[in-house]
């Protein structure tokens, strides 16, 4: 266990990795619920695009099509949950978007990246209950981010 | 990954294809045509006797491999074709070119698989030499299908050599199980070396480790398939490993409903963590059955089990524990377990 303790940020920024799922609906509902109207906060909406190897696909072509038909549901994720914040009192011009695009070993590794990238002293994720058999066999993004993260932010895990 | 593109080698006319075939199957065997095939995209229209030339080599087809996992059900895969080397007379595994994705069921879990000739190519490239993999080569056909020439491996698969070890399980177990172990610890350190490698094997099943006759080792094979688990890589893999180990150490499947049977008295003892995790049929805690199972190795068994707190994500997690394991499977049968 790390004796390392996490420290109240000065900034009250928040980065929330979201899916365009009603896990990340309910991400961003909490944190609007938690911080909508409290002056200063600035978030950091981050969706990853996390692109199967080249194995997976039979011609580039069909990759390109994959890649573009992601982008257009990560920029409409992004958009709604912009509004969502935009409608629970965070102001527009706080709220950074960032799509993240790649082949990437982990999504959580990718999220904690970004989160050094961005200067954040919090996490926030949406978690749908899933089993311990799926646990093994797919991960959890948020178990591992709750393991890896440590002292460098805190991190709320919605539910 | 070696291509050729195809001009007609005078070691592929027909004459000298008539020769060979004759040289290798018998004169009586020659067939009246030879059907000479370079583009192998239609692998449904390749048949007994053609001759397919892949780079500057040619095979004579036989048969079509058939998946026999069980023995029952048996399903022709029409894109994998036994063939024999026309050069040297050799069995070869002929991989053709086949491109699918379909969701796997593991249990009452789904996941999307695909089947990856180039995957499969990238880790022959990989595992030369190795004598824990199956050996061959790729190459390109005329039209640019990523083809696979496998050394055909004569023997019984890990599964089925060790079900005729032993008088009993404890004898299995003291007499035979610290070998099978050692096996089974090397081929863990084979897919060790893939995953090193960021590759998976994607289809690790006890009947794709088969025991060489040559070599008397057992060789992993069939690399083609691919899933794609962004947050455990390795997870599909480790399990399946750990099902083989489990299968291993029971010296076969041992299942709630046989035990019910045979064994009222230890079944009613069971609960829902003793079972595999995804397999609820299946025991995973023998040392409910087996009691002279020691902690340390029934302990990786509970890994796999539907109570486990904690599951293995690498493969040098499971390896250190197998040889903690091992060694003291040495000092219990040579302490006098039985």
């Amino acid at each position: 266990m790390s004796t390392e303790q996490t420290v109240c940020p000065l900034n009250r920024h928040v980065l929330i990795a979201v899916d365009g799922s009603e896990n990340s609906d309910r991400a961003v509902a909490y944190m609007v619920c938690m911080l909508g109207n409290v002056s200063g906060v600035q978030v950091t909406l981050l969706n990853i695009i996390s692109i199967p190897p080249e194995d997976y696909f039979h011609t580039p072509e069909e990759e390109s099509k994959w890649i573009e038909e992601h982008e257009h549901a990560s920029i409409a994720a992004v958009r709604r949950h912009t509004e969502q914040l935009v409608a629970g009192g965070i102001p527009v011009a706080s709220i950074a978007p960032v799509i993240r695009q790649g082949r990437f070993r982990s999504i959580a590794e990718t999220i904690l990246d970004e989160l050094r990238k961005s200067g954040a002293g919090t996490i926030v994720v949406g978690r749908r209950g899933i089993s311990r058999k799926e646990e093994f066999i797919y991960g959890s993004t948020s178990s591992k981010l709750l393991h890896a993260i440590k002292a460098s932010a805190a991190m709320w895990v919605v539910e | 990954m070696g291509t050729a593109p195809f001009s007609q080698p005078e070691t592929c006319t027909p004459e000298r294809l008539r020769e060979r075939i004759a040289e290798h199957v018998g004169t009586d065997r020659v067939p009246r045509t030879i059907n000479i095939i370079t583009d192998t995209s239609d692998f449904y229209r390749i048949d007994y006797d053609d001759v397919v030339v892949l780079n500057q080599r040619p095979y004579l087809i036989r048969n079509n491999e058939r998946e026999g996992r069980f023995g029952i059900d048996e399903q022709q895969k029409f894109w994998v074709k036994r063939a024999i080397d026309l050069e040297d007379g050799s069995t070869k595994i002929i991989k053709l070119t086949f491109l699918e994705r379909f969701n796997a069921n593991v249990g009452d879990l789904t996941f999307e698989c695909y089947r990856s000739p180039k995957k499969e190519a990238r880790i022959l490239d990989l595992v030369r030499g190795n004598s824990r993999f199956m050996q061959g080569l790729s190459t390109q056909d005329t039209s640019g299908n990523v083809v696979r020439i496998i050394d055909y491996i004569q023997g019984k698969t890990l599964a089925d050599s060790v079900l005729t070890m032993g008088s009993s399980h404890e004898d299995y177990f003291a007499h035979h199980l610290p070998s099978v172990l050692d096996e089974f610890i090397d081929l863990v350190r084979a897919i060790k070396l893939l995953h090193d490698h960021g590759e998976i094997h994607g289809d690790i099943r006890r009947d794709h480790a088969i025991r060489d006759k040559r070599s008397g080792l057992c060789r992993w094979i069939d690399f083609d398939f691919g899933y794609f688990h962004t947050e455990s890589r390795f997870g599909y893999d480790l399990f399946s490993l750990g099902n083989i180990l489990v299968y291993l150490v029971a010296r076969g499947d041992v299942t709630v409903q046989e035990l019910r049977k045979s064994a009222p008295e230890i079944a009613a003892g069971l609960t829902p963590a003793d079972v595999n995790i995804i397999f609820n049929n299946r025991l995973a805690n023998l040392k409910k059955v087996y009691p002279y199972i020691p902690k340390q190795l029934n302990a990786i068994l509970l890994h796999f089990a539907a109570g486990a707190e904690v599951f293995y994500e690498h493969t040098e997690e499971l390896l250190a524990d197998l040889e903690a394991a091992r060694s003291l499977l040495a000092e219990h049968r040579f302490g006098g377990l039985t």
